[in-house]
């Protein structure tokens, strides 16, 4: 990974650039921003005022405690719901049809044809991505030992989850994000998938993906996004946070979200 | 795209449809072959009375599969998918208006079928195609007859996708607040359909156009009407729908 914007915008160095203010590289808009992103729901808002950007190459962790609005940003950049105020730009592009062709989302429940066999899912993704590298799917799925020829319905909730990231992470899209990759399943599992995770992704590709479970994705992340009902309260990368503050993300974050 | 999405389209349906089709084919041999073997028994008749009812629900079941194959693959958990498609809004409603569209007419089509192979004397279907008419201004018309079934179709769904459209914006009771939005466009319907017909008939009244009227061409000008009405009626359901799905977008 490399290490370029290691920028922190919660007390950022002075020799260094925050985040917030940088410019973006010249000629190419950020892959994601947000500026002002708010959604609310009746009376509630999940996300509150949300400005940041997302710089290439790099995969950051947007971590958060239950309800701090991690999948509600996710979708906003999928264009599964529309904000209620602010915007999310992908390549300076409104979630639409071209937005949706660079980016591949895992979202945290099963959204699967559960009545296709897994073959059968590899030629959906197939038919629709141009990014999508089948070959890739077949060697992750023989890997995990998950039968092509099965129904998805028949698999088990954790395998079910393996074969929607095994989906996700064969496409060779521009930016991945990904909600709670690594939430529901086994930690033999779990430790596969971070390193597909990281050995999938092409150095020019990006990772955004949400999770609370901070220990196992620590060593793997760049950045990191704190949320906090709805608001960004910390960004910047791991290896300031951790010269800056003299302890891990995770031992950062449990006194940030102590209960 | 829109060819991708149709194919998947006929793909899901095809595994509720092609069973039915058959299970009332076979029905309709029965039928027949019931009918042939003991004329008047009970059993002919209990077996006809199966294969009415299997009719009859092979149009509930178009209707309910209709109506899921939009909530759940586009509204559902596998909008998920669905929407992040690199695909329009637009590709997504015609894949479902057409597919949907080619399956209620395929029910009509094995309702006639199979109602040939039940009945022992004549053809349904054989009626139809003597009847076609023999000279083209005549077969104009039978196309004109077509064109306000499949607009009247297209209506009916589109009015239904709107009401799912409208309804996919309340939180929690989504499913509730569709049906309250096929209750109230109906009454809105009906207002407007009133309207309409009060205002025409005043204009044509009063302006005594229907005077002028030729009228022979009075039926044309029916037909051309009700056709206009329908697109019309198709045309702002279809662009609600689009819109809903576009910017108002509320995946649970």
């Amino acid at each position: 990974m490399n290490t370029q914007n290691d920028n922190i915008n919660l007390n950022p160095p002075a020799a260094e650039t925050p985040v917030l203010t940088a410019p973006p590289a010249a000629g190419a808009a950020p892959l994601l921003s947000c500026v002002g992103l708010s959604k609310r729901f009746g009376h509630t808002a999940a996300l509150d005022g949300a400005t940041f950007e997302l710089q290439r190459g790099r995969i950051t962790g947007l971590l958060g405690p239950n309800g701090s609005g991690k999948t509600t940003l996710l979708k906003l950049a999928c264009g599964l719901i529309a904000p209620s105020a602010g915007a999310i730009l992908i390549n300076g592009l409104a979630p639409g049809a071209a937005s949706k062709r660079a980016v591949s989302y895992l979202p945290e429940r099963s959204y699967l044809n559960d009545w296709m066999r897994v073959e059968q899912l590899v030629k959906f993704f197939a038919d629709f991505y141009a990014d999508f590298d089948s070959a890739r799917a077949g060697e992750m799925l023989h890997n995990l030992g998950i039968e092509p020829k099965a129904r998805l319905k028949t698999l088990s909730k954790g395998n079910q989850e393996k074969v929607q990231l095994i989906l996700v992470m064969s496409r060779n899209a521009q930016l991945y994000l990904l909600d709670e990759p690594i939430g529901g399943v086994d930690p033999a599992a779990r430790e596969y998938i971070i390193r597909t995770i990281i050995g999938n992704y092409q150095p020019e590709s990006t990772v955004l993906l949400s999770t609370h479970i901070i220990t196992d994705i620590e060593q793997a992340l760049d950045d990191v996004i704190f949320l906090d009902h709805g608001r960004v309260t910390l960004q910047g990368s791991v290896d300031d946070i951790r010269a800056q503050h003299g302890r891990s993300v995770d031992s950062l974050f449990r006194e940030v979200f102590r209960c | 795209m829109l060819g991708k999405l149709i194919k998947y389209e006929f793909q899901a349906g095809s595994r509720y449809y092609l069973p039915l089709f058959i299970l009332i084919a076979i029905a309709a041999l029965f039928c027949r072959l019931m009918s042939s073997l003991a004329p008047a028994t009970l059993l002919e008749f209990m077996v006809s009375a199966i294969f009415a009812l299997l009719l009859t629900a092979m149009f509930v079941i178009t209707f309910v599969i209709t109506i899921q194959r939009f909530y759940k693959n586009l509204l559902g958990a596998e909008g998920y998918l669905m929407f992040t498609l690199p695909v329009s809004v637009h590709s997504h409603l015609l894949s479902k208006l057409t597919a949907a569209m080619v399956w209620n007419c395929a029910c009509l089509l094995m309702l006639v079928l199979s109602v040939d192979i039940a009945g022992r004397e004549g053809s349904l279907f054989g009626d139809m195609l003597r009847g076609l008419p023999a000279d083209l201004s005549a077969l104009g018309d039978l196309l004109l007859v077509l064109l306000i079934g499949l607009l009247s179709l297209a209506a009916a769904l589109l009015f239904f996708y709107l009401a799912m459209a409208i309804g996919q914006l309340f939180g929690q009771q989504r499913l509730l607040a569709s049906f309250g939005a096929v209750i109230v466009m109906s009454i809105a319907q009906q207002i407007l359909l009133v309207a309409a017909v009060a205002v025409g008939f005043n204009l044509l009244a009063f302006n005594s156009l229907l005077a002028n009227i030729d009228p022979d061409n009075i039926g044309a000008l029916a037909t051309g009407g009700v056709i206009a009405a329908l697109l019309a009626v198709c045309a702002v359901y279809y662009f609600l729908t689009h819109w809903l799905l576009n910017k108002k977008l509320n995946l649970q």
